[in-house]
């Protein structure tokens, strides 16, 4: 799958690498360059952000999970819809059935939004996620998450092995919708490739601060 | 001294209120808050009076809104949602596929928000509809179930239902039909099929594909290509070469993400800039003959 990054301009792209971000060791198994963007099938990004309390979390922390990232903002409609319904607990819940090691990490990268807001957010609807701050976007626009909702879905080595929409219901109520992430944390589980590794994702754009 | 003081603390605020909206970090839950249905008037209406048997005819989702807000194209671009209606007809009723209008394009393809494509001001999305030709005489009721979201500095997501009673003839009557003037200039901006323009041609060379069409009077076109599962398209672009308008976009095809959907290049390409200037769907299957 091509990044879909590469939408960036020689400018944009230039500005982006310019930017100081303060990433970690790569991944566990992966070794992914401090500037690559993030593509399937390769090395997920490291990144290192803080939680609402200030505490530092690096994807490699999470070494020999599977780790689910899923770009929120608590102002965007569609956000809402799909925790109000119940679907992201529904789908932790599912994933975490087909595999125990696995996180669950909520980034919200909306421009000048409190890190207590997405805390707050995801207690409100029983989502036990982490949530991330990523307030200047640096690892909003180092992944390509363009929408919230927005999902990445890494391997236990570190491979980023899906990305895109959360389900195929952008409209809501579809009594038989497919869970894209229940589908690739059960492929991945099960030794198999992640298909689709791709789905465009619905929602809101991400509120970056540039 | 202490009017002063207040005065002051006031002008503080506004001007940290002003500079916080000019930042885009408006936040949508200070002070009343509008719903999508506030920004929005959605009206459901029809292009025929009377329902003759056998006819085809179109119901229309006329959508009003709100200065410097949009809603979607059928294919949104970077985010989005698009505007869908589903219709609910009595039986015997035939409900085509909604049928969108030329869209405009927000954004910049040189941000990671990217381009997206949708309307402001106002939109009316068609749904053809065939009659049964055992048609009765009286009435024919249909529902619209309407979704969109509605954006600007955020979102707001609009579902509303709307209904539409018409009258039903047994015999051929000789109603006319896009009387209406909003739904006769909508109806010009619905896309025409790009085959027929003279020498106008779609190909694909398996990575790119290049939409070659008539420019006539046109100066600038653009290209808006519709995402199906499994196709992704990046960097279109359009040039002008002698009476033609060339229409290239980069294509990568993955069978495995198209959802076990018929995997085929769509898209419209738009002459001129306006939204009523005459615009033409292109679609060229990939599925081997």
């Amino acid at each position: 799958m091509k990044n879909r990054c590469s939408f960036l301009s020689t400018i944009g792209l230039a500005a982006l690498m310019s930017a100081a971000v303060a990433f970690a060791a790569p991944a566990p198994g992966a070794e992914a360059s401090a500037e690559e963007k993030a593509k399937v099938g390769e090395a997920a990004p490291n990144f290192t952000l803080d939680d609402a309390n200030g505490k530092s979390h690096s994807l490699s922390d999470y070494k020999g999970k599977i780790v689910i990232l899923q770009w929120i903002n608590p102002d965007c409609p569609i956000c809402r819809r799909v925790s109000k319904a119940g679907l992201v607990t529904k789908m932790a819940k599912e994933c975490k059935a087909l595999n125990k090691d696995i996180v669950h990490l909520a980034i919200n990268s909306t421009a000048g939004m409190p890190g207590s807001t997405s805390a707050k957010y995801l207690k409100k609807h029983k989502i036990k996620a982490l949530a991330l701050i990523d307030g200047d976007g640096k690892v909003g626009h180092r992944y390509g998450a363009r929408t919230t909702p927005h999902i990445f879905v890494i391997d236990a080595e570190g491979i980023l092995r899906y990305q895109g929409a959360i389900d195929d219901d952008p409209r809501g109520g579809k009594e038989d919708a497919t869970n894209y992430v229940v589908n690739a944390v059960r492929q991945i589980s099960s030794g198999e490739t992640v298909s689709p590794d791709y789905v465009k994702s619905y929602g809101c754009s991400v509120k970056y601060a540039d | 001294m202490r009017n002063a003081l207040t005065n002051a603390m006031l002008g503080l605020v506004v001007l940290l209120g002003a500079v916080a909206d000019a930042c885009g970090q408006f936040k949508p839950s200070q002070g009343r808050q509008k719903s999508a249905e506030d920004l929005v008037a959605v009206s459901f209406v029809s292009d025929t009076a009377r329902i003759a048997p056998g006819q085809t005819f179109h119901l229309a989702i006329v959508f009003e809104i709100e200065p410097h807000w949009h809603i979607y194209w059928v294919s949104p671009g970077a985010s989005g949602l698009p505007t869908q209606v589903d219709i609910i007809a009595p039986e015997g009723f035939v409900v085509g596929e909604p049928l969108y209008t030329r869209p405009q394009a927000f954004g910049s393809s040189e941000t990671l928000e990217g381009l997206t494509y949708g309307y402001e001001k106002n939109a009316v999305l068609f749904v053809p509809i065939t009659a049964p030709v055992d048609l009765k005489k009286g009435s024919a009721s249909f529902q619209a179930d309407i979704l969109y979201l509605v954006c600007k500095s955020f979102c707001l997501m609009g579902n509303i239902n709307r209904s539409l009673t018409l009258e039903t003839d047994d015999k051929e009557n000789h109603a006319s039909i896009g009387v209406d003037p909003i739904l006769a200039r909508a109806k010009d901006r619905l896309p025409q099929a790009l085959e027929q323009l003279e020498e106008s041609k779609v190909a694909f060379d398996g990575k790119l594909l290049t939409v070659r069409i008539s420019a006539g009077d046109s100066k600038t076109a653009t290209l808006y290509p519709i995402e199906l599962p499994g196709i992704t398209y990046e960097n279109p672009k359009v040039v002008l070469k002698g009476d033609f308008f060339i229409a290239t976009v980069e294509v990568e095809i993955n069978p495995d993400n198209a959802l076990g959907e018929e995997m085929k290049l769509v898209g419209v390409v738009g002459l001129g800039k306006n939204r009523d200037d005459p615009s033409y769907m292109f679609e060229l299957s990939l599925s081997k003959p």
